[in-house]
């Protein structure tokens, strides 16, 4: 039998089959370079084994992200002014969220929630809530029912211009009704209206989200404060007593490792 | 315990805590790959971090033709190909310049003296460069084999290269590990565990 190197990375790793084993044993008899490869590679393999990775600090976590609010705009074909008002709800949407106002689009029209998960509108308007709160969430939605209504005329009068159009805008208030003879809008004139409603709403909600963000914000430092001063008195008391026994310890085992060094 | 194929078939289910005791199950030897085929701790984190994202994205296309973590070995070493190819580099042997006695006394065992810790430091470092120096192919199929257990059959099918080829490389790379150990007169140091 020659010298087969396939065979003997088999044997070394034991993936062979009973007769290739006894073929290759008896080899190994006759041919004293291969037994002294194999003894060699079984060393390799030993010292190969004592190259070990630093132990990380792992603990992966796959997390779920929070399912995104259902996005019925997809079945729609927008026109860019049809996507100008969209964009004019969505900024309305946003900004009244920051002052705890929630505008959600359904199938049903408009769903306006102020407040903590407190409703706006007649089936709900009873629930208690802190007088000031109440009052600037209350005027809010107001406010914006005000604009929604007038984003539906403006819809109205668009879906009279371009009869067979998708509608994106859901109907807030199916009893605020287009007023008989409205006039046609052009495109421009959209365009300003639109800009005029996110002006004006943009105003009124600032002041609020103002004073909630500096109010937040206040909170977070004040607790923050708080924490670090905890941390630092922890850590003022217990360092002292550990720098002192980590360095007698680490002196007393660098003194026996000298000692062991010495004696060789 | 279940097992990994049981663990998938719930998780293509869409329970995600038996994903989760996969990547519980199999994080440590996805690392342990990234990092001998890369040489650098952080990127192999992220490496085996990535191999993970992209195995849950992908769970529908996972027919069950080879093992999960066959799966998982592949789209990691994909990875490493990638990290080598955009960072240009060859693997690194990565390892403190100092030894750490206080570092090294945590790890003894017991029947240990410091003086075999050191020396068992050392060769880690003198076997991780000579592991540097090989030939991609021939670095991968060693640690697929030594550090992973895959059958030679297992590694020929996760590289794409027929079982001969698989060994020939494992030889070769051998072959050199041994010499290059030698010549850094590590093997006559070391008297090996006892």
């Amino acid at each position: 039998m020659i010298c087969d190197k396939e065979l003997l990375v088999g044997y070394l790793y034991d993936e062979l089959t009973r007769s290739e084993q006894n073929e290759f044993d008896r080899h190994l008899g006759q041919c004293r370079e291969c037994r002294a490869e194999v003894e060699e590679l079984r060393a390799t393999r030993t010292h190969l084994a004592l190259w070990r990775p630093p132990e990380p600090d792992l603990g992966f976590e796959i997390v779920r992200r929070p399912a995104a609010a259902a996005s019925p705009a997809s079945r729609w074909s927008i026109s860019p002014i049809w996507g100008l008002a969209a964009a004019a709800v969505l900024v309305l949407a946003a900004a009244s969220a920051i002052a705890n106002l929630e505008v959600r689009a359904g199938r049903d029209g408009f769903v306006v929630r102020t407040g903590w998960n407190r409703a706006v509108d007649s089936s709900a308007a009873g629930v208690a809530a802190p007088p000031s709160e109440s009052r600037s969430a209350d005027a809010g939605a107001a406010e914006l029912q005000t604009i929604l209504q007038r984003v539906t005329e403006l819809e109205l009068r668009l879906s009279r211009e371009r009869p067979g159009r998708d509608s994106l805008v859901a109907v807030a208030d199916t009893s605020a009704t287009q007023p008989a003879g409205a006039a046609k809008l052009t495109d421009a004139e959209i365009l300003k209206r639109v800009r005029e409603i996110v002006s004006e709403s943009e105003k009124r909600q600032q002041s609020v989200v103002a004073t909630r963000v500096v109010q937040a914000m206040r909170e977070l430092e004040a607790a923050y404060r708080t924490e670090l001063v905890r941390l630092q008195q922890g850590i003022n008391q217990n360092q002292g007593l550990r720098d002192a026994e980590v360095y007698r310890q680490r002196e007393m085992l660098n003194q026996v490792y000298r000692l062991v060094g010495q004696q060789r | 315990m279940m097992s990994d194929e049981d663990l998938v078939a719930r998780s293509m289910g869409g329970d995600l805590d038996s994903f989760n005791q996969l990547v519980l199950r199999w994080e440590r030897p996805i690392y342990a790959l990234a990092y001998r085929v890369i040489g650098r701790e952080e990127d192999a984190r992220d490496v085996a971090q990535e191999t993970f994202l992209r195995a849950f994205r992908a769970l529908g296309g996972f027919k069950g033709q080879a093992k999960f973590s066959s799966w998982l070995y592949r789209v990691t070493l994909n990875l490493c190909r990638d990290w080598i190819r955009r960072e240009r580099r060859t693997p690194v042997a990565q390892a403190p310049e100092g030894v750490d006695i206080i570092e090294l006394a945590g790890e003894a065992t017991p029947a240990e003296s410091i003086e075999d810790l050191v020396t068992r430091k050392e060769l880690g470092r003198a076997v991780a460069k000579a592991m540097a120096n090989l030939p991609d192919e021939q670095r991968t199929a060693i640690i697929l084999k030594e550090y992973h257990g895959l059958t030679f059959q297992e590694i020929a099918d996760l590289l794409d290269c027929p079982l001969s080829t698989v060994k020939t490389r494992l030889y070769q790379g051998l072959t050199v590990v041994r010499r290059q150990l030698q010549e850094a007169g590590v093997e006559s140091a070391f008297r090996g565990p006892q």
